[in-house]
């Protein structure tokens, strides 16, 4: 008869305790991070394009863009000096990737990492410039 | 008398729950309003960034190039009249973590960091000396030059040239102030056609010589 029962509101009420302390810590948690990593990536991606975009050519033909997807050769000449350019406008702790039809840019690009995207389309195919945090 | 619930117990149980709950919901609306300000405060920051570095303001010379001095003097009532930031936020602009404007305190908020080219202008004048050539190369990117042509009497100065583009052009003689546009995307050598000597000081050159430099531009915004 005296045997140690738990009551068995108290019981039910330890299970309704537990369930709203769990969604309590799952919304002080933070409710859905916001993305803010990926826009500024995003911001700092569409910043150098834009610059890229301007930019007056060092040879010839309209801008710095057009003259470096001017042809195959053109871009293969270029190359280093494009990559060279778009490392020097990117603060220190980005590492980026340029994506043209005749091939890619920079550095490797690793998997699983938050990129930031940006690109354009020219007369020879489309480019896309690719940041991430290094 | 098995299976029956005390009282006491019950009344514990339903106010622990009660307390519980009422717990909760606090936590809930404080993490869904902190979550509501974060995001109305990063897209006031985006917004803020856009303006300033795409324009059109007098700060935006053109696209993500912004004009130095123009920017290290911005103010408050500017942000907040010309480009929508309101009453109840301040806003934090840096150059290079430098802290170029702070409306009140910024203590967190949401911070954005553009790149971008500062652009500083600065007036030149060229008195060129022509010796043995009557070319004048000018640095790229000047978009604009206003020449004064005061050529000595006996001379007369019949075209000008900028690259093979003729730009001035009069038989009987140029004399006088003029302005030539130029394209800013090239480098533009100017030459002068004369009949007669040209010496130093007859031909003045004056132009806005433009210098960029890059740099990382933060805008914060908080509340």
């Amino acid at each position: 008869m005296a045997r140690a029962q738990l009551p068995l509101p108290a019981l039910e009420a330890g299970i309704g305790v537990v369930l709203l302390l769990t969604l309590a810590l799952v919304l002080a948690g933070g409710v859905t991070p916001a993305d803010t990593e990926r826009a500024q990536l995003d911001v700092y991606a569409s910043d150098v394009g834009q610059l890229l975009r301007s930019e007056a050519p060092r040879h010839a033909g309209g801008t710095r863009l057009s003259e470096v997807l001017a042809s195959r050769t053109a871009f293969e000449r270029e190359r280093e000096a494009l990559a060279r350019r778009v490392d020097s406008m990117l603060p220190a702790n980005l590492r980026f990737r340029v994506h043209t039809a005749y091939g890619g840019v920079g550095n490797p690009q690793p998997a699983g990492v938050a990129v930031g995207e940006w690109s354009v389309r020219t007369r020879n195919g489309r480019v896309t410039l690719e940041v991430w945090y290094a | 008398m098995r299976g029956q619930t005390s009282l006491p117990a019950l009344g514990v149980a339903l106010l622990l729950l009660t307390a519980t709950t009422t717990a909760t919901v606090a936590v809930a609306d404080g993490a869904f309003g902190t979550a509501e300000r974060d995001a109305l405060e990063r897209q006031a920051a985006i917004a803020l960034s856009e303006r300033l570095v795409d324009g059109p303001t007098r700060v935006t010379s053109r696209a993500n190039v912004l004009d130095e001095r123009v920017l290290r003097n911005v103010t408050e009532s500017f942000l907040r009249e010309n480009l929508g930031l309101s009453a109840g936020s301040e806003a934090a602009l840096e150059i290079d973590g430098e802290a170029v404007l702070r409306t009140g305190s910024t203590q967190g908020g949401s911070s954005f960091e553009r790149i971008v080219l500062l652009e500083r202008t600065a007036q030149r004048v060229l008195r060129p000396a022509f010796d043995g050539t009557r070319a004048v190369t000018l640095p790229r990117r000047v978009a604009r030059v206003r020449l004064t042509l005061r050529p000595p009497s006996g001379t007369s100065v019949t075209r000008v040239l900028a690259g093979h583009r003729v730009v001035l052009r009069r038989p009987g003689g140029l004399e006088g102030n003029f302005t030539v546009d130029l394209s800013a995307a090239t480098t533009t050598t100017l030459r002068f056609d004369a009949v007669g000597r040209l010496p130093n000081g007859s031909v003045t050159l004056r132009y806005a010589q433009r210098r960029t430099r890059k740099a990382v531009f933060g805008v914060t915004v908080d509340g």
